[in-house]
């Protein structure tokens, strides 16, 4: 079974932290930015996208957000919005976009590992 | 945090300030890390706590296991596992009392029990495959012994189906042997039922003397009920009649020999007095020590007087309740004694009845005795209180008569006597008459020997006879009577 994540943020140090945080179990994918991170959606399929909201370039994690609930060849994929602490309205955002699941940085990383191995059901 | 939102819109300042913001956001996320790291090391130490816990209580479990299987091993209680079918497979050394283990293992238990259980037998190893809780409560089984002429066991029996895979696999049987505690149990309600039916009369005491209890035939024979003595001490039934040495014989027989039997009078409720046959035993456990004494008496009044009647009946003549020839002569040697000592004078009276011997053969014994009682009345009737009327056989009759010497006095007596004996006697219809010829002997003027005064008023008896009966003669020294006289008429 495809055990593929796709951590998109434009912070290295976070994407370090993640892949330390699931890298044990899972495959671990990466992208910077919003185009590069629908590229590898398309191609790679991931069976989940932890992906930031607020990125530099010209999609940001709203867009690409939409961009895989859109497409029904990527139905199945499963997206994890994180996002900078307090930005109620981003939650409601990417929720009424068909978010999976939704953290606020500094999210816990248990949290996260537990939120997944659920979505991987 | 408004802070990382302003740079996004702004131009190279906002570059230095996003960067700060970003730096911002890992150490945040780092603090963050290092909390669930620490919240991780904590279940980490937690359960490293709880993970040694768990083995050190498998390591007594394990521990407990091997005395558990120990207890099994030395179990009074005899121990078997079977298929579930009850062939058996193991059993532990308590078993032998079925049989060894080399005789029972792969036999079916079936055969130890007796044919009356085999149905029960059936129903318990069918519980035990179907309901196992069922099959958890105690039941009875009677199983036979190891050889024929042992006795049977009566057995308490339990069973624990033991389990693989959701199906019995096994049953471990637990046989507890009931038959000591059924004899027991008979045996004690055998000694209650003598305790509780016995005539005679059981008190229990404790080694300090106080009543522990009392039986029916104590309440019966003392008056006491058991309310009344239980708690006290058993000298509420002393008489006085025994004194303090009495008592330490009694007390040192029961110390030294453990038993004391003998003849003690005690007081009823009612106040009176009575001998009883006492026996005292000392109840001993074991061990040889002392629990309590045990009285078991019987009251001998009853004997008393069935001894006094039996001596009644020896000494007296059954027909007439007159005093017999062997009671005669103890009075007589009594009154020889006392005069010999004392002086005073007595006479003899011998009769022989007139006319009794054809009434008698004509008449029937029936009536025969009919008049000698009623002579025997007659006689009593007319002699003072201090005579002795005896009867000594067939017609005749003797009277002991204290006192009496002179003639004169001895005629009026006999006299009235002859009188009281002529008068009609009514028997069954009829009226029958007969008479006496009465022979008189004195003491001390005839002798001073009762066979020699014996014969001499038999001698002026057949006088008197001679002279035509009716009569009485006094006997006046010399080989025969003297003076004979006709009864007044």
């Amino acid at each position: 079974m495809n055990q593929k994540i796709l951590i998109v943020d434009d912070h290295s140090d976070i994407r370090q932290l993640i892949r330390i945080t699931l890298g044990k179990s899972f495959e671990i994918l990466e992208a910077e930015e919003g185009l590069t991170a629908l590229a590898i959606i398309r191609s790679q399929r991931p069976r989940v996208v932890v992906l930031d909201v607020m990125m530099p370039g010209e999609m940001d994690g709203f867009q690409v957000l939409e961009a895989v609930k859109s497409d029904p060849a990527l139905k199945d994929i499963r997206v994890i919005m994180v996002t900078a602490r307090g930005q109620a309205r981003d939650y409601e955002m990417g929720m009424a976009r068909g978010a999976d699941g939704y953290f606020i940085k500094p999210f816990s990383p248990l949290q996260l590992t537990g939120v997944i191995k659920e979505l991987m059901k | 945090m408004t802070g990382p939102e302003r740079p996004l819109v702004a131009g190279g300042q906002v570059q230095r300030v996003a960067g700060v913001a970003r730096d911002i956001a890992v150490h945040e996320q780092l603090y963050r890390y290092a909390h669930d790291l620490q919240a991780l090391l904590d279940d980490k130490n937690d359960l490293e706590q709880r993970y040694e816990t768990l083995a050190e209580s498998y390591r007594q479990l394990g521990e407990g296991g091997a005395i558990l299987e120990n207890l099994v091993k030395s179990s009074h209680d005899i121990h078997l596992t079977t298929t579930p079918a009850g062939t058996i497979m193991q059993s532990n050394a308590a078993a032998s009392r079925l049989a060894p283990a080399s005789v029972l293992v792969g036999q079916s238990l079936r055969a130890w029990v007796l044919p009356s259980h085999q149905a029960d037998f059936d129903s318990l190893l069918a519980d035990a495959r179907t309901s196992p809780e069922a099959s958890l409560a105690e039941r009875e089984l009677w199983l036979r012994g190891p050889a024929t002429g042992t006795a049977n066991l009566i057995t308490a029996v339990r069973l624990l189906p033991i389990f693989k895979d959701s199906e019995v696999e096994a049953i471990h049987w637990m046989v507890r042997d009931l038959t000591r505690a059924r004899e027991a149990e008979f045996d004690s309600q055998i000694s209650s039922l003598v305790f509780r039916s016995t005539t005679e009369g059981i008190m229990i005491t404790d080694l300090e003397g106080d009543i522990l209890a009392v039986n029916p035939a104590f309440s019966k024979i003392t008056g006491y009920k058991p309310h009344e003595v239980i708690g006290r001490s058993p000298r509420i039934l002393k008489s006085g009649v025994q004194d303090a040495n009495f008592y330490h014989g009694f007390w040192s027989d029961l110390k030294e020999k453990g038993q004391w039997q003998g003849e003690v009078f005690n007081r009823k409720k009612s106040g009176e007095i009575y001998p009883e046959w006492l026996t005292v035993t000392a109840a001993s456990d074991n061990e040889g020590r002392i629990l309590s004494y045990i009285a078991v008496f019987s009251d001998m009044s009853r004997l008393r007087e069935a001894e006094k009647r039996l001596s009644y009946i020896a000494y007296h003549d059954t027909l007439t309740g007159l005093p017999n020839r062997l009671l005669f002569q103890d009075r007589l040697a009594q009154t020889l004694a006392q005069a010999k000592r004392s002086g005073i004078q007595f006479t003899l009276i011998f009769i022989d009845l007139d006319k009794f011997k054809p009434i008698n053969d004509t008449l029937g014994h029936a009536v025969g005795d009919r008049v000698l009682q009623e002579a025997a009345k007659r006689l009593s009737g007319s002699v003072r209180e201090c005579d002795t009327v005896a009867r000594l056989g067939g017609d005749e009759f003797v009277i002991l008569a204290p006192g009496l010497a002179g003639d004169a006095d001895i005629g009026g007596l006999c006299n009235k006597m002859l009188d009281a004996l002529r008068q009609p006697i009514r028997v069954q219809g009829t009226e029958v008459f007969i008479g006496g010829s009465f022979g008189c002997a004195k003491y001390p003027n005839q002798g001073d020997d009762a066979v020699v005064l014996l014969k001499c008023a038999d001698a002026a008896m057949y006088a008197a006879k001679a002279a035509g009966g009716n009569s009485y003669a006094i006997y006046d020294g010399g080989a025969m009577p003297v003076s004979a006289a006709e009864g007044a008429s």
